[in-house]
């Protein structure tokens, strides 16, 4: 789920504490916190296993899920006390454009509203968001450790994670069979690969480059096991956006688009959409959400392309690290005045066995579409059905589930992703442009977000 | 006593509007700006947002940019209206309403639109001409030039329509007098009609600066067909800040400074156009003050 605009795109976030061994699923709430804490309700209704509701509520959400108002339909059959107000405001920026608005002035926020994790951090340290720990917690173990992570801040939780997008490497098995290259495992591979094509087929390119999407480059990183961003068990903040081993990365594929095997591109422009529908790129890395948001939309030519989906590329062979690029939560308001209920509708809508159906099932036929971030969700039939746009193959069930328990759960966001994607576009840019080396480029991006950071009041070192 | 009265009657409605749309935001933008914000608490800092921002050579570069891109329009956009002013205004030019109408065209297309338009036009990969001269219009070297295109073809109509309707208000005796003289239509362009039209190309001139400095449709729209840096214009940086970054406090730091300079332009603005006309109400008030002292004079002999 990612929405392109403004170059800004979102994905991810957060802060779990240092102190969160990876892997160990203890919850330790905070001590007394300075956000609203939501009290829990006693009762739990036995049908759909949440706290019963016993009051009257209208409560306001804002999604772009595809269909949501089927999702909404579901939830009021099993609470009808609750009525709920569906709002589509626009998918990503423009949302969060509204939503930074209205808790700057204090009125105007929804009860509930669906945010990428990347951004997560950013509306947390604007206080704009409720504590509800306690009605995650028994919930919590549906969900990959990584992507509570991105939920949680000093403990505390803040959202119920919806959709995930674990990176993977799609490609034209056209083409791959015609070249007769084999699909790459490493990303030494790659690059070999990536030249050899392009050397064989000089108008066409192996793979694309996203200057316009810093979650998508970070998302890069991700699946290289680095983590740029990280807050210490003190609330300090550690930056290392140019360390040797990012450089190393972005410098890989400077390399590739200096020798024209990569193509530095602009996701969401006409002339990007028009080079998909030419099949341009004989592979992408992209998420599992990638064939419904990019390649059925924009490739009229899919099915002769015949796209498949792969484990990404390793930069050491035998590891099996991955990053994830997308995905959002669904979190409280402080602004709500039936935090209660919003917290329950938060958890149905995104765990109950009654919802999962919904929302796996392809957003064509109805559904959802989500690549579900609740593990139950992976065993609902529609998740293991043959995805029609990648030639009948069940990429969910044979790569993303997999790649979905391979991501780096120590990778945070932090509260200014929007000034990071902004600033490390802009030197990205340079670079690709020639204008500054790609340390240089990271070295830039690396002293404005420390500073940056520093303004704002934060301890960092960098 | 009651002139007052009645002028200040008349002038209520357009304070109303300025003190609760221009001077209030000003002072509220101001007051936030002495803050920074952490878990939505304000916390006062006093002028820290100010040392910082004059630090912020992004900033500075972008105010520096929409300077130059401002004389750059004097230039180019100024000039070609006069051009097809004094050309419109010749006796020779046929269909002359036309030809004013396809001009100003152009201006009736909102500027939002106009970006979106010529953004699709500047796309390689999607305009053929574009592609097949292999020009990028959008590269980050060519963007200004290419957002100074856009309005040019946008305010060049609609500026010629003011020097056409200021020469159309000038006495038609005068060009007689000098066509009498042996002046032909070029000298009578440029040494009678130019000089005429001065006061008025000083205003917009000074206009269209202001216009640059507060830029932001164009390079606002076409970062979504490419990448733009997020402090390409003063206005792009203050938007980011407040609103993509949400960070208030620091965004109306960026706002009152640029306040400040767009405020200081229009001073210079006046001074020079208030100066043309003072220097000649001078003159008139001197001829006046003299006749009236000749007055006096001859009254006190009398």
């Amino acid at each position: 789920m990612r929405t392109l605009g403004k170059g800004m795109v979102g994905a991810t976030c957060v802060l779990s504490m240092a102190v969160l061994v990876a892997g160990c699923g203890t919850s330790s709430t905070g001590g007394a916190g300075d956000t609203t804490q939501v009290t829990k309700s006693t009762q739990i209704d036995k049908k759909t296993g949440l706290p019963a509701y016993n009051g009257k509520a209208t409560i306001t959400f804002w999604s772009w899920v595809p269909n949501d108002a089927k999702r909404v339909q579901i939830f009021e059959k099993y609470y009808p006390n609750i009525k709920v107000k569906l709002e589509d405001v626009g998918a990503g920026s423009p949302e969060y454009t509204k939503l930074s608005t209205a808790i700057q002035a204090k009125s105007g926020a929804p009860d509930v509203v669906m945010l990428e994790y990347d951004m997560m951090p950013q509306f947390i340290e604007s206080g704009g968001l409720a504590d509800i720990t306690q009605y995650v917690d028994p919930v919590k173990s549906k969900f990959p450790t990584w992507v509570m992570n991105q939920v949680s801040s000093n403990g505390k939780v803040y959202a119920v994670p919806e959709d995930t997008g674990p990176l993977g490497l799609y490609y034209q098995k056209s083409i791959f069979d015609q070249e007769h290259l084999s699909v790459p495992t490493t990303w030494a591979q790659f690059q070999t690969e990536a030249e050899q094509f392009h050397q064989n087929n000089p108008n066409q390119a192996f793979s694309y480059f996203a200057t316009n999407d810093g979650q998508w480059q970070l998302g890069l990183l991700w699946a290289a096991g680095i983590t740029p961003f990280q807050q210490t068990s003190d609330g300090n903040w550690k930056i290392s956006l140019d360390s040797p081993q990012a450089v190393k990365v972005f410098q890989y594929w400077g390399n590739l688009i200096k020798s024209g095997a990569v193509e530095a591109v602009q996701p969401g422009t006409p002339s990007w959409e028009k080079e998909m529908d030419q099949g341009k790129f004989a592979t992408v890395v992209g998420s599992a959400w990638y064939p419904s948001e990019d390649i059925v939309p924009w490739d009229k030519h899919a099915s002769e392309h015949d796209w498949h989906a792969a484990f990404i590329p390793q930069w050491t062979a035998g590891q099996t690290v991955d990053g994830d690029w997308g995905g959002s939560a669904d979190a409280v308001t402080t602004q709500s005045k039936y935090p209660e209920a919003a917290a329950i509708f938060a958890d149905f809508i995104n765990t109950s066995q009654y919802e999962q159906p919904h929302n796996v099932q392809p957003a064509g036929t109805g559904g959802g579409g989500l690549f579900p971030a609740d593990k139950d969700g992976f065993s609902v039939p529609s998740f293991s059905a043959p995805d029609p746009s990648l030639g009948g193959q069940t990429a969910n069930k044979d790569i993303f589930e997999t790649e979905s328990s391979r991501v780096d759960a120590n990778w945070q966001w932090n509260p200014w992703s929007t000034y990071t994607f902004q600033e490390l576009q802009s030197e990205v840019t340079n670079a690709v442009d020639g204008k500054e080396s790609w340390q240089q480029a990271l070295t830039n991006a690396q002293n404005k977000i420390v500073a940056y950071a520093k303004s704002q009041g934060y301890n960092v070192q960098g | 006593m009651n002139s007052n009265k009645s002028a200040w009657g008349f002038l209520l409605p357009f304070l109303l509007l300025f003190v609760v749309f221009l001077i209030g935001p000003l002072i509220y933008a101001f007051y936030i700006s002495l803050f920074v914000q952490r878990m939505g608490v304000l916390h006062f800092v006093g002028f820290q947002n100010y040392l910082i921002a004059l630090q912020n050579t992004d900033f500075w570069v972008s105010i520096l940019r929409v300077l130059y891109y401002g004389v750059l329009q004097g230039v180019v956009m100024i000039g070609l209206a006069i051009v097809l002013a004094l050309l419109l205004d010749t006796p020779y030019a046929k269909a002359k309403s036309f030809f004013r109408l396809v001009y100003f065209l152009p201006y009736a297309v909102p500027g939002i639109l106009a970006a979106i338009l010529w953004g699709f036009l500047y796309s390689d990969k999607i305009d053929p001409l574009v592609s097949a001269i292999h020009f990028q219009p959008l590269s980050t070297g060519t963007l200004l030039y290419s957002i100074l295109n856009i309005t040019v073809w946008e305010w060049a109509g609609y500026n010629m329509t003011i020097y056409v309707a200021s020469l159309t208000g000038q006495s038609q005796e005068l060009f007689e007098a000098a066509r009498i003289d042996g002046c032909g239509e070029w000298k009578l362009a440029f040494a009678v009609k130019l000089p005429l039209l001065k006061p008025t190309i000083v205003m917009t001139v000074l206009l269209s600066m202001i216009g640059s400095v507060q830029m932001f449709n164009e390079p606002f729209i076409l970062g979504n067909l490419t990448a733009i840096s997020p402090s390409y214009t003063p206005n792009i940086a203050i938007y980011n800040m407040a609103i993509g970054d949400s960070n208030e406090p620091y965004g109306a730091t960026l706002a009152v400074l640029l306040g400040v300079i767009s405020i200081g332009l229009s001073f210079i603005a006046l001074l020079i156009t208030g100066g043309i006309g003072r220097r000649r109400r001078d003159k008139a008030e001197r001829h006046s003050v003299q006749s009236q002292q000749n007055v006096q004079v001859h009254l006190s002999q009398g």
